[in-house]
């Protein structure tokens, strides 16, 4: 079955010979597929794949399954001004925006579709979006709420979930389908070519417009983070700093009340999750008083009587900081500490 | 009669060798107490083995029934373990702790009687693994040393 009223978009960057394959592969094996898929090219020198063996099979195959299919020379300024091309150069009524390093489970384009077809205040819906090197199952700490943002672990990287449908304020990962209508807005053209946070801008104006944003857990994207070639192909730290500063002036406009969060991962034996509990962390609640204080432990009936924190498994915290960086007795040890071990935790964490 | 918990032995090392801070005395030791009319309980993992001597001896106990049983308990004996952290945490009940190579002053707790043969025998290397610190006898204490310790502690 093909689906006239959706074009399927992908903005590539140095993987015509590694993912892009894989990503057109599943297109083409999708239950219900794209009427049109667009692959916006945005390599510095431009190669003709119609002379690529691989290729020529791939477009020999997508005419077959009935899909209509154009490259196109992208703006070679990076992903979001391909984004924003699409928006304008796309005729039908729905997106389906892909990675070029996404492989798509074969039912993906159909749940999305029945899903938002069916709901006419959906603006964009969005599988879960995983990486086959790293299977996360879940953690507490996963959200979608805007004012979460900077926890950075977003509820479409784990697999497990209770809820069939999750309504969120945000999607990321750049893969979903979006309803062009709810897209009026466009993408923010001064962020970089590494386009930083831009997935995150363009849903979340759809929900402060009135649109319902999705998650379905029972689709499934694999995420193959390709190390080469796409996003990362930018490397510099300063890209992401600027989209970032961006980022935060919407914050302001939005009035978004973002949550502080300390992350303290303890990675030691009971009697260091003792030492931490009694001398440390009356300190760190003082000092915190206003954050949402995670402790990753290793022992968590430690903490069973406290208030006003969040206990997590070490794993956990450590999706969101660095372990290594927080080891109490490399921290001692480069110090010559001489004082107790409680007072360590105490002066890592609030001096 | 007064009780006296006892935990002797430090967590086991990944290379399967003699954990540094485990006292060689314990045998001597509970005979001492048993002789001085003291009931002992032993604490210990499931691959821990009781002491001669020990009548009691609890294995595989939750952390709150072990903070039960520091609080029920006249005093503590233990290695340089997570005991004395605990206690510290609750009740700071005043307790023995037998060190040798590591160091009182970072890992101990002044309400206890911290029992140090010589700071000679401290580890240069405080904070390194203990798989990478050699086992020396010699860095502890007496067994009669941690006796009069603990009638001392039970103004015995």
């Amino acid at each position: 079955m093909i689906l006239e009223n959706v074009t399927a978009t992908v903005s590539t960057k140095g993987r015509f010979n590694t993912t892009l394959p894989l990503v057109l592969t599943s297109v083409v094996n999708q239950t219900v597929k794209p009427g049109v898929l667009f692959i916006y090219d945005d390599n510095p020198t431009l190669e003709d794949l119609r002379e690529n063996e691989i290729y020529k099979n791939l477009f020999m195959l997508l005419n077959r399954v009935g899909i209509n299919w154009e490259v196109k020379v992208g703006g070679r300024r990076g992903q979001v001004i391909n984004h924003q091309r699409a928006l304008e150069e796309v005729k039908t009524d729905w997106i389906w925006r892909l990675d070029d390093d996404n492989v798509m489970e074969a039912d993906t384009l159909q749940k999305l579709s029945d899903f938002a077809f069916n709901n006419s205040k959906v603006g964009a819906v969005g599988p879960l979006i995983l990486d086959p090197k790293n299977p996360f199952a879940f953690s507490t700490l996963g959200s979608n709420k805007i004012e979460d943002i900077f926890i950075g672990l977003n509820i479409q990287w784990m697999e497990k979930h209770t809820q069939k449908i999750i309504d969120v304020d945000h999607l990321q990962g750049s893969t979903f389908l979006f309803r062009k209508e709810a897209a009026t807005h466009g993408y923010d053209l001064r962020l970089s070519k590494v386009g930083h946070r831009e997935e995150t801008i363009f849903t979340y104006n759809m929900k402060r417009a009135g649109w319902r944003l999705s998650v379905l857990t029972d689709v499934k994207t694999w995420h193959m983070r390709y190390g080469a070639g796409g996003i990362r192909s930018q490397n510099d730290v300063k890209l992401f700093e600027q989209d970032d500063k961006i980022f935060y002036e919407y914050l302001k406009i939005w009035k978004v009340p973002i949550a502080k969060i300390k992350v303290i991962p303890l990675d030691g034996g009971i009697g260091d999750h003792y030492a931490f509990h009694s001398t440390a962390l009356p300190a760190i609640k003082k000092k915190y008083f206003d954050h949402r204080i995670i402790i990753g432990a290793c022992y968590p009936e430690v903490f069973e009587e406290d208030v006003g924190i969040e206990v997590v498994s070490l794993a956990e915290s450590c999706m969101l900081v660095n372990k290594d960086e927080n080891n109490i007795y490399a921290w001692m040890d480069k110090r010559n500490w001489n004082k107790t071990l409680g007072e360590a935790y105490k002066a890592k964490y609030t001096l | 009669m007064k009780t006296v918990l006892l935990s002797p032995y430090a967590q086991a090392l990944r290379n399967g060798k003699e954990n540094p801070k485990n006292f060689p005395y314990w045998t001597e030791l509970v005979a001492l107490l048993n002789n001085s009319g003291i009931k002992i309980i032993q604490i210990g993992a499931s691959k821990d083995k009781p002491i001669p001597g020990v009548a009691d001896f609890r294995q595989g106990l939750k952390l709150s029934q072990i903070r039960k049983l520091l609080e029920d308990c006249d005093t503590w004996i233990s290695v340089d373990s997570f005991l004395q952290h605990m206690n510290h945490n609750y009740s700071r009940k005043q307790g023995v702790v037998i060190f040798s190579q590591s160091n009182p002053d970072i890992f101990g707790y002044k309400e206890n009687v911290n029992l140090l043969k010589h700071k000679k025998y401290l580890r240069e290397k405080q904070f390194w693994l203990w798989e990478q610190c050699e086992y020396n006898k010699d860095a502890f204490v007496t067994a009669e040393a941690v006796h009069a310790a603990v009638l001392k502690v039970l103004r015995m």
